[in-house]
């Protein structure tokens, strides 16, 4: 009995088989075909069949964030951000028409999860558009994905990694890091700094910002005393910040994340060293507050800086920013990824009113039209076709436990006065 | 630079150890490892933040309270979750692997409840350095190493000398004799996991005003706290002390004079050496071969 | 022996049907990649995991630690296909290999350490890994950017979709659990058990305890890295966070969920962990909390985990019958 059960239950599960192979065979086949043809017509084919699909016709905007974990203060920034950008989207009719649904996921900064979720988005959410994440690792393990898939990604890490894959939907709507380091090495040539040390991170875009660094300060004929590294979590800095000092460098460049910031400033500044510091991006508003004094004489580059208040700010269209975020959030962005989300948010929108269309295809191609859109980070232009619509930015400097303009900062005798201590 | 690199040592080495003095409690009063004091650490960290930064209070009178909490939800794991294993007699990893979802949950409860900023814990001493043969340190660094050596000294002769820690060494080694002998081993190991919560939550408190308050502040801590305690001798006070002191000197050297990137892995490498070497640690601490 | 016979049929039926089942998931998931992705990582985690079982499970020794040999599986795959251009799969195998080698090397010394301080051993062991990955001599790792490989290609054939890798992920699972099977009911396996229910007794009986200890850890290097392998070809990126503590906690996780010491207790963990966590997406920034509970509830409630429960819902069938 039981074993003409068993030879039953055999043959049956050869032939469901052998039709799941065809079966799935053939659906794969086609599949191939779409994700590889380049061609306008089988992609706009695919996104016009979704949009057939969507009830309220509306436009899915996927975004996951490292949530949880050590990046979450600066993912849940950024989040708000965007969501502020999505309200503001739908209140003034949305994209081509369409309201924006937000859809944000939790990373935890593995690109294991970005994987999942990516296909998850391409496949349950059927997202439109993305937001990509703010840790460039993910970007990189999903971006294949999506431009597979090919849908619109703006993404908003700093590394210039991602971007080197030429993943024709992703365009980066942040500053790439190795233009700021060109402008960091500008400003430290005008300093007269002649000797530097190199502090940084293991992560992706600290290490490519230390490199773009070194790279940068040797070209400026700076020497490059020593580069030192932590570990991602680590809060001793001791041993490190005794060694750079004891190279006797003019200048430290730091590349690390927010959380730590704070605490690499007071390490360096306990153990004694008076010189300038350089930081990859913005010194965070909140990691000023712990580090109080110790945050003096930092300088970076960056598109925005954090507010402490509203009147603080004189950048019109980023006191609108502000003013509203803190209506909504009732504090002021604790993290400059806020502006950064807001951003992304803004250039998928132009790219989409550029094209009249909420196409995958035709935003992409708006998005690249885009030649004088005033953003946040300042005036964004991708006519260069290599994704990237930011280049340039301001130089601060950390004065006072205040943020200056570098260029009024020297103008007013700063430097000066640093140097005669 | 050498008295630099040896003072920095030695205020991160008394860090560990204070953590490491809490593993060292948990397994000599109840032979169990806990995956989640670096999460305790964290937790003391903010909920001195509540008390000293924002209810304002004195600073020994939130310590007393973060301490006195923190006792409490030691107690209150225990009675709740270990000890309900324990008496389902389950595997010894099932705890192990109930105190990292404890961890898990102490991590992402801490940041629903106070936000993902890192937050600014007010200085104990007032802002000002202190030079110490030659070297600026924070004031808050020096309490420090004077606190853990108290706590180091308080609990040898607590587990030694009196009455109590000697129950619940006996309750650890066999927990049917020390009932046989009358001595109440549940109350025993509660106690155990609420001081060591308390000491975790000191770490917390003396920590908080100089890295500033944020959720994953322990979790690396932690891990290295438990090193410290093998190196040293677990189980043994003294040794989770010098275990911690002699791990932040090597690291703080290690980054100092070879290189910051292989800081982690010398430090783990030492572990692995001293397990597969001397188990027993430098204390020779007997509690250890099959 | 024909009893043994009968007995393995009378087991054969459910599991037939769930042959039939797991053959007809693509036609399920037709067009529908997110689920035959999750299948597929379902699948490599069950090796992974029936590995980390054999250790653990069969042998009673705790492994922490046992990311480090999925890395070794996934980065020595990667890198050796990358710069020596050896096909994909055998690769893998060369990368298994090594890696029960190393895993044997651990072993060896710390088979004398009891419980505790091999779980420390192990998380060292793990760490050190990890910081290999992402600190490696010449960046040969990609470091923590990350590093990109192929998909296998089978003489040929590449499998290069979610739906085939599906099908060669189900032949490896059905591969290494007939092994594992095996394995466990042969001398070694006996052996295993012996050492997990008392080492003295079992050094008493003659076994060589040491050697025993080294072969089931080395056995379990071997799986674990193999699910590195098919891991690497699969999501075809790989970061030094997925190698982290988190995976080897992981992993434990998997296979206490579904219940040890059995080939469908490291099934069942995987594929509930990892729909679970699916199922939590939605949960946000709640997905860890709500992960942190549920795990805490299954140890206290369900300390056998899935496969226990399930267990005591026959005997209780029976009983009645």
């Amino acid at each position: 009995m039981k074993r003409r059960l068993l030879a039953g239950c055999m043959a049956a599960a050869m032939l469901v088989s052998l039709a799941g192979c065809s079966s799935a065979e053939t659906g794969k086949t086609e599949g191939n075909t779409t994700g590889n043809s380049t061609e306008v017509s089988s992609e706009t084919g695919t996104t016009e069949g979704k949009s057939d699909n969507d009830p309220g016709g509306e436009f899915v905007l996927g975004s996951p964030q490292p949530l949880t974990g050590v990046n979450a203060q600066a993912a849940q920034a950024t989040l708000n951000g965007i969501q502020l950008a999505v309200e503001e989207v739908n209140a003034s009719g949305g994209i081509a028409g369409r309201q924006i649904k937000l859809v944000s996921y939790d990373d935890q900064g593995s690109p294991e999860e970005a994987v999942k979720i990516a296909n998850k988005m391409i496949e349950v959410d059927k997202v439109d558009g993305v937001i990509g994440p703010l840790l460039s690792t993910c970007q990189m393990a999903q971006g294949t994905l999506l431009n597979d898939a090919g849908i619109p990604t703006v993404a908003i890490g700093l590394s210039p990694s991602f971007m080197q894959n030429n993943w024709e939907y992703v365009v980066r709507s942040s500053l790439n890091s190795d233009y700021v380091m060109k402008i960091l090495a500008e400003n430290m040539t005008q300093l007269e700094i002649k000797s530097l040390a190199i502090f940084s991170g293991q992560d992706d875009s600290s290490k490519a910002a230390s490199n773009a660094m070194k790279t940068e300060a040797e070209k400026a004929g700076i020497k490059v005393t020593t580069t030192e590294t932590y570990v991602d979590g680590d809060t001793d800095f001791s041993g490190q910040a005794a060694k750079i000092i004891n190279t006797n460098p003019d200048a430290v460049f730091v590349a690390s994340y927010a959380n730590v910031q704070p605490i690499i400033a007071k390490q360096l500044r306990q153990f004694g060293f008076e010189g300038l510091c350089f930081n990859k991006e913005l010194f965070q508003a909140d990691s000023l507050k712990v580090a109080g004094e110790a945050a003096n004489n930092w300088i970076f580059a960056y598109p925005y800086i954090s507010y402490e208040n509203i009147e603080d700010c004189d950048i019109p269209n980023m006191k609108e920013f502000i003013t509203k975020y803190q209506e909504k959030y009732g504090e002021l962005p604790s993290h400059e990824g806020a502006m950064r989300g807001y951003d992304a948010v803004m250039v998928l929108w132009k790219g989409a009113e550029n094209s009249g269309s909420a196409d995958g295809k035709a935003i992409l191609e708006g998005i690249n039209k885009i030649s004088d859109f005033e953003g946040l980070a300042g005036t964004f232009d991708y006519t260069a076709g290599d994704g990237e619509g930011i280049r340039t930015c301001n130089s601060y400097v950390i004065s006072g436990e205040k943020y200056v303009l570098l260029d009024n900062w020297l103008k007013e005798g700063g430097y000066e006065a640093i140097k005669s201590k | 630079m050498l008295i630099q690199v040896l003072i920095s040592g030695l205020v991160i080495g008394c860090v560990y150890g204070l953590i490491a003095l809490g593993y060292s409690l948990i397994y000599k009063a109840s032979g169990l490892m806990s995956f989640a004091q670096g999460d305790m650490l964290t937790l003391g960290a903010f909920l001195g933040y509540m008390f000293y930064g924002q209810l304002k209070l004195p600073f020994v009178v939130s310590l007393v309270c973060v301490m006195l909490c923190m006792f409490g939800l030691g107690q209150l794991l225990e009675r709740g979750i270990i000890r309900v294993l324990l008496k389902n007699n389950v595997l010894p990893v099932y705890i192990v692997l109930a105190t990292i979802a404890i961890s898990y949950i102490i991590q992402n409860a801490a940041m629903m409840i106070w936000g993902t900023q890192t937050l600014t814990f007010p200085p104990i001493f007032g802002s000002s350095l202190v030079e110490l043969f030659g070297v600026k340190v924070q004031p808050e660094a020096i309490f420090c190493i004077i606190m853990s050596v108290i706590c180091m000294l308080f609990l040898h002769v607590f587990m030694k000398y009196t009455r109590f820690g000697t129950a619940m060494r006996a309750a650890a080694m066999d927990p049917t004799a020390a009932r046989a002998c009358g001595i109440n081993t549940s109350f025993s190991t509660g106690v155990t996991w609420g001081l060591s919560a308390g000491v975790a939550a000191l770490g917390g408190m003396l920590l908080g005003p100089i890295y500033g308050v944020f959720t994953m502040l322990g979790a690396i801590i932690g891990r290295k706290g438990f090193s410290s305690a093998v190196i040293g001798g677990f189980g043994n006070m003294y040794g989770a002390m010098l275990g911690g002191i002699l791990l932040g000197l090597i690291e703080t050297g290690t980054s100092a004079y070879v290189s910051s990137a292989y800081k982690d892995m010398i430090s783990y490498s030492i572990l692995l050496i001293f397990l597969f070497v001397k188990p027993t640690g430098i204390f020779n601490e007997q509690a250890i071969t099959e | 022996m024909n009893k043994m016979k009968n007995l393995m049929n009378g087991k054969m039926v459910p599991k037939l049907l769930l042959a039939v089942i797991l053959l007809l998931v693509p036609l399920l998931f037709q067009n529908f990649n997110y689920g035959l992705l999750i299948c597929g990582f379902i699948a490599v985690y069950v090796i992974a995991i029936s590995g980390l079982d054999l250790v653990f499970g069969y042998c009673g020794q705790i492994s922490m630690g046992h990311a480090a040999f999925f890395a070794i599986g996934a980065y020595g795959s990667a890198i050796m296909h990358k710069y020596l251009h050896i096909p994909a799969l055998l690769t893998m195998i060369i990368a298994s290999v090594a890696a029960a080698l190393i895993g044997a090397l651990l072993a060896y010394p710390a088979s004398k350490l009891v419980f505790h301080f091999l779980s420390l051993a192990t998380v060292a062991f793990g760490e050190i890994v990890y910081q290999l990955a992402a600190q490696s001599p010449g960046g040969i790792t990609g470091n923590f950017t990350g590093f990109y490989t192929e998909s296998i290609n089978l003489f040929g054939f590449q499998i290069n979709t979610n739906t085939r890798f599906y099908y060669f992920a189900l032949v490896c699972v059905v591969i290494f659990l007939s092994a594992k099977h095996r394995l466990v009911h042969s001398r070694e396996g006996r052996a295993f058990l012996a050492i997990r229910e008392n080492a003295h007794a079992a050094d008493g009986m003659g076994i060589n305890v040491r050697k025993y200890k080294v072969m089931a850890f080395a056995t379990s290097a071997f799986y674990t890295a193999i699910a590195g392998g098919m891991y690497v070809h699969f999501v075809k990126f790989i970061s030094p966070e997925t190698v982290s503590n988190k995976q080897s906690v992981m992993f434990l996780t998997m296979l206490l969920f579904g219940g040890t010491s059995s080939l469908a207790g490291p099934v069942l963990g995987a594929a509930s962990v990892l729909l679970l966590n699916e199922g939590l997406r939605f949960a946000e920034r709640y997905q860890m909390l709500i992960y942190g509970v549920l795990l805490l509830a299954a140890i206290l409630l369900m300390p056998g985990g899935i496969y226990g429960v399930i267990q005591k819902g026959q005997q209780k069938l029976r009983r009645v019958k």
